[in-house]
């Protein structure tokens, strides 16, 4: 699952993506902390052509939740691959 | 939208934008740098700032890389500790010895009590104090770091601010706005320049104003992570440091190479006639006068200019001559080719007659089938991408980033007139019959002294740019060089030449370092300018004797080859050095010393 989030997030840390599980979180997953999370969520905006507010930031925690919130701001293009 | 022509902080190979995917693509190849960092010569680099930069690393190793001085390390200190880092002797940053130190100032943190909200201003001498007390902690910090790491380059700069203390006051001098303070902080930290020439400061403020500020920053990050620069900000930085320090190394490039028809003029002499060429006070012929105007800029800063044109020389010459708007003169171009031959020819032509590499060459020209075919046939020759309209070329040649430097030199700003009595020195040796007549009517003076504060930025660039006359092509720069100085065993000293055309300035460098019995001729170089006057014998017989007078026995010369400096493959041999293996050559100097010129040819001042 979440195969292109996955990917753009191990781009940011610099592991494969198949390291990466979907249960993966921000802080339980090796390398995943707040810096990388900021990287992660500008690369979003960046791939996405969107914006994400501050509050937002910090409440998207995990592979699961970030793929949700895509899912909902661009319904169709969201990496909702399984 | 306006296309803009390389802004103060691009480079031409870097792309002209920051797109997100620019960005990160950049930081992709820093983060592959940093992992293989580049083989040497490559430079250590701490980064010490007032806010977190953590990003950073990528970006600057890349801007670094492409910049052509690469980082082998970068690492970026824990933010908000300057002081610490930088006043106790203990901190990481001293246990590193970097190569770089680069500050990373912010005007918000070093004047807090001025943005912070909660305060209902400072009174303006408060203020005032504040700044004050601030310039004259950094000056006192960077004492202390430049006296522990003696090699070590000092990078600063002031980010910020996003705008003045209280924007509501709109009045500039009120004393609520706060702006006041700002600016002298600005003033002191540029002026942190006048403590050593190891300290570059880096103008942000100044080479941002094209692009904004409001593009570098990101309120999320500044909350959420205490960044006061987004990625675009701080790859802004990286590009600015990067040039800054390619800036420092000297590797500015010396010759602008301008074609004619479509360049300094509009239109086409060979078609048009000297008098229907676009050049005057209006329109697009104001266009091309003021592109003539940066070019004589160019050349006071030590920028020698040459013609390379196909046309007729007599068209050519009635333009110079009789065109009343022409700004650029004859005389004020060190060489010209104007002919039929293909420009490649006449480019290589041109340095050999200026007796300057072709890599010191840039080229301009509005035809993309020239600018193609000297890329190819010259592929050390920069070729700048001239603009299609006339109206962007003033622009893009005051910002392009070729002929940089920190500061100018006395030789900078000699250089063109020297090189306009090269010219005249050569029509002298065409009326003389011998070799030494020529020389005896050059009435030389050669002046050795130590190198000095006042020479080390002339010595450093002298170890850049010589390539021809230079035994070990050592790329000392600045920080380096003061080391010596300072470290008893070194001797370093200038060369510097005047005769009846006028005063070279400081044209040679020898440096000699003192072992127990020997004493090693670590460099010895020459500007090629002043190549053929006896003036190496002037610096080797200088040499033996001093190295005489330090108790040596032998005097060590090494030779190592590179790819442009055969010509003193044999200067050692020919001057009774004897080879022992793998380069290198020695003299006893107690049986033999190298006799200096007659006093008729050249007459030495040293001043030991």
């Amino acid at each position: 699952m979440y195969e292109s989030l996955k990917h753009i997030l191990a781009e940011i840390l610099g592991c494969a993506s198949e390291e990466i599980p979907d249960d993966a979180q921000l802080t339980m997953l090796d390398g995943w902390d707040s810096l990388r999370h900021l990287e992660l969520m500008l690369e979003l905006e960046a791939e996405f052509d969107i914006h994400i507010q501050a509050k937002e930031i910090r409440e998207l925690a995990s592979l699961e939740q970030i793929n949700d919130y895509i899912h909902a701001r661009i319904p169709g293009q969201a990496p909702q691959d399984s | 939208m306006a296309t803009i022509w390389w802004s103060a902080v691009a480079r031409p190979e870097g792309e002209e934008s920051l797109t997100p995917k620019a960005l990160a693509e950049r930081r992709s190849r820093g983060l592959q740098l940093l992992e293989r960092p580049p083989a040497a010569p490559a430079a250590r680099v701490s980064v010490q700032s007032t806010f977190c930069v953590d990003l950073f690393a990528p970006l600057l190793a890349e801007a670094l890389a492409r910049w052509d001085r690469p980082a082998s390390e970068i690492v970026v200190g824990p933010f908000g500790q300057v002081a610490q880092q930088l006043l106790l002797e203990s901190s990481e940053l001293y246990a590193a010895e970097p190569d770089v130190l680069l500050l990373v100032l912010s005007v918000e943190d070093l004047l807090e009590p001025l943005f912070a909200p909660v305060s209902s201003g400072l009174p303006d001498a408060a203020a005032a104090a504040l700044v004050e007390r601030r310039v004259q902690e950094l000056r006192g910090w960077l004492g202390v770091a430049l006296g522990r790491l003696p090699r070590t380059t000092c990078c600063v700069t002031l980010v910020g601010p996003c705008g003045a203390p209280v924007e509501h006051v709109l009045g500039p001098l009120a004393p609520e706005r706060g702006l006041g303070a700002v600016l002298r902080l600005h003033e002191g930290v540029r002026g942190l320049a006048e403590l050593s020439s190891r300290i570059v400061v880096v103008d942000w403020e100044w080479h941002v104003r094209a692009q904004g500020v409001a593009s570098l920053h990101d309120p999320r990050l500044w909350y959420l992570a205490r960044m006061r620069l987004n990625p675009r900000g701080l790859a802004t930085l990286a590009e600015l440091v990067a040039g800054h320090l390619a800036a420092e190394r000297g590797a500015a490039y010396k010759v602008a190479a301008v074609d004619l028809d479509g360049v300094l003029w509009g239109g086409v002499i060979g078609e048009v006639g000297p008098g229907g060429i676009e050049l005057g006070e209006e329109g697009l012929g104001l266009a091309f006068q003021d592109f003539q105007r940066e070019l004589l800029r160019l050349r006071e800063l030590g920028v020698l200019l040459v013609a390379c044109s196909k046309n007729n020389p007599e068209d050519v010459a009635a333009v110079f001559s009789e065109h009343p708007a022409m700004v650029l003169r004859r005389e004020h171009f060190a060489a010209q080719r104007v002919n039929w031959q293909d420009k490649a020819t006449n480019l290589s032509e041109l340095a050999k007659e200026l007796n300057v590499g072709l890599d010191s060459f840039v080229f301009f020209d509005d035809s993309l089938v020239e600018r193609a075919w000297v890329r190819q046939a010259l592929p050390e020759v920069a070729v700048a991408e001239l603009p299609p309209d006339p109206v962007a070329r003033p622009g893009m040649l005051r910002s392009c980033p070729y002929f940089r430097r920190i500061v100018l030199t006395d030789v900078d700003r000699g250089r063109a007139g020297a090189y306009a009595g090269e010219h005249r020195r050569r029509d002298l040796a065409a009326g003389s019959t011998s070799f030494e007549q020529f020389l005896a009517s050059l009435d030389q003076r050669a002046r050795i002294e130590p190198v000095s504060d006042a020479t080390l930025a002339r010595a450093a660039q002298l170890c850049q740019r010589t390539n021809q006359f230079n035994l070990t092509s050592k790329r000392y720069g600045i920080a380096e060089l003061e080391a010596m100085l300072g470290d008893g065993s070194t001797e370093l000293y200038t060369l510097s030449v005047s005769d009846t055309f006028g005063d070279s300035g400081i044209t040679g460098l020898t440096i000699l370092r003192l072992g127990d019995q020997e004493a090693e001729i670590d460099t010895l170089l020459m500007s090629c300018r002043v190549l053929g006057r006896r003036l190496e014998e002037v610096l080797l017989a200088f040499l033996a004797e001093r190295a005489l007078a330090l108790g040596a026995r032998f005097l060590v010369g090494r030779f190592i080859p590179t790819a442009r400096n055969a010509q003193v493959a044999d200067i050692y041999p020919a001057h009774g050095f004897e080879p022992t293996g793998a380069g290198s050559f020695r003299l006893d100097v107690k049986r033999h010393r190298p006799a200096a010129p007659p006093e008729a040819q050249v007459r030495i001042v040293a001043d030991v």
